[in-house]
């Protein structure tokens, strides 16, 4: 039987709830199995001895059994609390979201760029293989196949900001001087524009513009390669044949008899490529000194902090799955096959 | 008045001459055959002729709209679009989609179905419906019947011949099936190596060969199966069956797709777990073992299967030789000289040159495929074999060569066979009792040749009527 829509996508939001508690007992646990004592890194003072450590231990709990100290995080956890932060002596969670925006407005500029060109570069090529767009396509993709992200960051403040002075400096996301506008949505974007601020704005894209662009060749590589070999292939299917054998408009083959059943293949890809910017977020994030939620992680295993940690990988999980449903449903309404029920 | 008339016609790809010279008519009204064996040229004239591909000589004139049908409908549907919305892409409007799917035999309600909810011969169905919707005066039919139930195939047939009557449309049906274009066509052009043989009316056909029924010997009891049945929840896929085959017999086993042959045929190669039953092999009780733990007894080697399509089930990246050595290893401990030794001789048993040892499947043509899957099943010295559709994928003369391969193989190894078909007039040519399936039950059973004349099941003379007459004559 097929399924509709809605039914489809509740039973594919059901399914993410193990994921999540899976990830929420998984890092916890493994976090415990690191050589790493959290004390020790606080305790560092001339008179700090094992007494202090042993009673920072007991305050924060560690001196407790793992699975008692995991149904502690757990009931914390679905109560809201994420913990504290040892470093920056804030919860968990207001760190978190005051730095989701910075990382939601690289990571989403990213993807837009990523996506536009991916598939426009793979489309070109499909239509036209053997051409120069096709050898331009593969040259790109196997450039952002093969340099590692933090690399083409580095080349891209080379070029840019050392020998062509075209960008800002490459540090955060406004310049230094310049007074924040106010925070609606955290987007400094969004938020420039609608204190009508000009100066702010271009200062904000400026900033922007090279790491997501680091981030974006990243993407785009897998995604003008499948964009182009799924799209080869449906065009040499039999159904498009028949299309062209009963003179169809040119523009319906291209879009309903061609992209649509090329998308297929590009959506399943995309949740892929977003679980990679979300692991190449990190390091972007460091190159830049973008103050966004990577960062914020790297420095908390640097020093052993584990709530940041579990609470940086449950949001990395949830938005993972967040984006996965997305990419369901929208498989869903693509393709009506994934939708039987055996 | 000419449809299209084709002439000189001339078209390749690269270096290879695909058509040379073609030239033909076809006049309103009219049904030409084109016939001839994979290869020949004729689907690549169709493609001509709906100005698909570039001829690069001849000309091709005529007057009106042309459309085409082209086998395997399925594949040639957009898959992820509802087939109301395709045929409104040909109409221009979604107003007489229901109308057009009347006129094909739809129901239509089926409008919002996708392919994939669609049996294959209402896909062709469908198919038709597109290209009636073009208004042709020229039908073209590329084997609009390949790959469907003999008894699908027949309506299939008759409804394009009703609707071509109806508007006095032109067709041309091409197909490697000279039997069938001998019943159904005008006129049959005779195409072989892209060029045009002759033109021939299916008078001047010479008459079937009478078939030669065999003599079963009668051996001793090799399987015995008792009331073997597999249940998917309230579906009863294989509902009850008893049969014995004896040893060195060829056993028939027909039935539309879907009636649960195959289901019975992986229960048998113990693929599969029965629900009930009891498969008795060489009196001992094979059922008795879980599907998972077969492939370690000991009657492994003693009880093989061909599967439908060679292709599919070669390993692409095995050579040849080194196919039909996994079995001999694993089964029967060879290595060494003594495994070339075996695999060279299973080679001439099938007729594969020995030059084919180091090919890979791609590399192989679809008969020789087939053959390298008949030496892998033979390969352990089986008593008995389970031929599963072994033909189905191959076009007429070839099906041919590998069922005169199979009767030789067994008179001279004296294996048995359970050969499963829905074609019957496959299972005439190689097997001596027949037993006919219908919906998870064997519904009759008898010497092959008491079947034909004298059907006692209405669903037996159904399959019989659907043959068409002088099927034997091939091209």
């Amino acid at each position: 039987m097929r399924q509709s829509i809605p039914a489809f996508a509740a039973r594919r939001l059901l399914a993410i709830l193990p994921v999540l508690a899976g990830a929420v007992v998984f890092v916890f646990v493994v976090m415990r199995l690191l050589p790493a004592d959290p004390a020790a890194f606080l305790v560092t003072g001339p008179q700090g001895g094992p007494e202090q450590i042993a009673a920072l231990r007991a305050r924060l709990g560690l001196d407790r059994s793992i699975p008692e100290q995991l149904a502690r995080y757990v009931r914390d956890v679905l109560s809201g609390d994420l913990g504290r932060s040892l470093t920056t002596g804030e919860p968990v969670l207001a760190d978190l979201l005051q730095r989701l925006p910075a990382s939601l407005e690289l990571t989403i500029a990213a993807f837009a760029v990523a996506l536009a060109a991916g598939i426009a570069l793979g489309t070109a090529a499909a239509f036209r293989p053997g051409s120069a767009v096709d050898h331009a396509c593969r040259f790109i993709a196997t450039a952002g196949n093969s340099l590692p992200g933090f690399v083409v960051g580095l080349c891209l403040i080379y070029v840019f900001y050392v020998r062509l002075g075209w960008s800002p400096e490459p540090v955060g996301r406004l310049d230094g001087l310049m007074v924040p506008p106010p925070a609606v949505t955290g987007f400094l974007l969004a938020d420039s524009l609608l204190a009508g601020d000009g100066a702010a704005f271009r200062s904000a894209l400026g900033h922007l513009v090279l790491p997501a662009a680091t981030m974006a060749l990243f993407a785009l590589a897998p995604l003008a390669r499948i964009t182009r070999a799924a799209l080869i292939e449906v065009l040499a299917s039999d159904y498009v044949r028949t299309a062209r054998a009963l003179q169809l408009p040119t523009r319906l083959v291209v879009v309903h008899y061609a992209l649509h059943n090329a998308a297929v293949p590009i959506v399943t890809t995309l949740g892929l490529i977003f679980s990679y910017m979300l692991g190449a977020n990190v390091l972007v994030e460091k190159v830049f000194a973008w103050p966004g939620i990577g960062s914020y992680a790297l420095e908390a295993v640097l020093s052993a902090d584990y709530a940041p940690i579990q609470g940086y990988v449950l949001l990395v999980a949830l938005s993972f799955a967040a984006v996965n449903l997305l990419v369901d449903i929208l498989y869903g309404l693509l393709d009506p096959r994934a939708r039987i029920r055996p | 008045m000419t449809l299209a008339e084709v002439s000189g016609l001339g078209v390749s790809f690269g270096r290879i001459r695909a058509v040379d010279d073609v030239s033909f008519t076809v006049a309103a009204g009219e049904m030409l055959g084109l016939v001839g064996a994979s290869g020949s040229g004729k689907s690549v004239t169709a493609l001509a002729l709906m100005g698909l591909v570039k001829p690069d000589r001849g000309t091709i004139t005529g007057q009106g709209r042309r459309a085409i049908v082209f086998q395997n409908a399925r594949r040639a549907l957009n898959p992820t679009r509802t087939i109301g919305r395709q045929l409104a892409d040909v109409l221009g409007s979604p107003v007489r989609v229901g109308d057009m799917l009347r006129r094909v035999g739809l129901s239509p309600d089926r409008a919002d179905a996708y392919p994939f909810e669609l049996s294959g011969g209402m896909c062709q169905r469908v198919m038709i419906a597109l290209a009636l919707a073009t208004d042709p005066a020229l039908l073209i039919a590329d084997e609009p019947t390949t790959g469907l139930d003999t008894t699908v195939q027949a309506t299939i047939l008759d409804l394009i011949a009703d609707l071509a009557r109806e508007r006095g449309m032109g067709t041309i049906l091409i197909t490697h099936d000279l039997a069938l274009a001998a019943q159904r066509c005008d006129r049959i052009a005779l195409l072989e190596g892209g060029r045009l043989v002759r033109i021939v009316l299916p008078g001047d056909l010479p008459p079937r060969p009478v078939a030669s029924p065999q003599a079963a010997a009668p051996g001793s009891t090799l399987l015995r199966v008792d009331g073997l049945a597999k249940h998917y929840g309230k579906l009863r896929a294989v509902d009850g069956v008893d049969l014995v085959v004896r040893e060195g017999e060829a056993l028939g086993l027909v039935g539309e797709s879907g009636c649960g042959k195959s289901t019975l045929a992986a229960m048998l190669a113990r693929l599969i777990d029965p629900t009930a039953g009891r498969i008795e092999f060489a009196g001992e009780d094979i059922a008795a073992v879980p599907a998972r733990r077969a492939a370690a007894a000991a009657w492994r080697g003693r009880l093989q299967m061909v599967v439908q399509d060679a292709g599919d089930s070669l390993d692409p990246r095995l050579t040849a030789a080194e196919a039909v050595a996994a079995p001999l290893r694993r089964l029967c401990r060879l290595s060494g000289a003594a495994l070339h030794a075996r695999v060279a001789e299973l080679f001439d048993r099938v007729h594969l040159p020995r030059a084919l040892h180091d090919r890979l499947p791609y590399q192989l043509s679809g008969g020789q495929q087939a053959r390298v899957g008949i030496a892998r099943a033979l390969a352990p010295g089986p008593g008995f074999v389970i031929l599963d559709e072994p033909t189905a994928a191959l076009d007429a003369a070839l099906q041919d060569a590998i069922m005169r391969l199979l009767d030789d193989l067994r008179r001279d190894l004296g294996v048995a066979y359970l050969l499963i078909s829905h074609d019957l007039d496959v299972i005439r040519q190689l097997c001596g009792r027949v037993m006919v399936m219908q919906a998870g039950r064997i519904v009759e059973a008898g010497p092959v040749a008491e079947v034909f004349a004298r059907p006692a099941h209405p669903h037996t003379a159904g399959l019989i009527a659907a043959i068409p007459q002088g099927r034997a004559l091939r091209p």
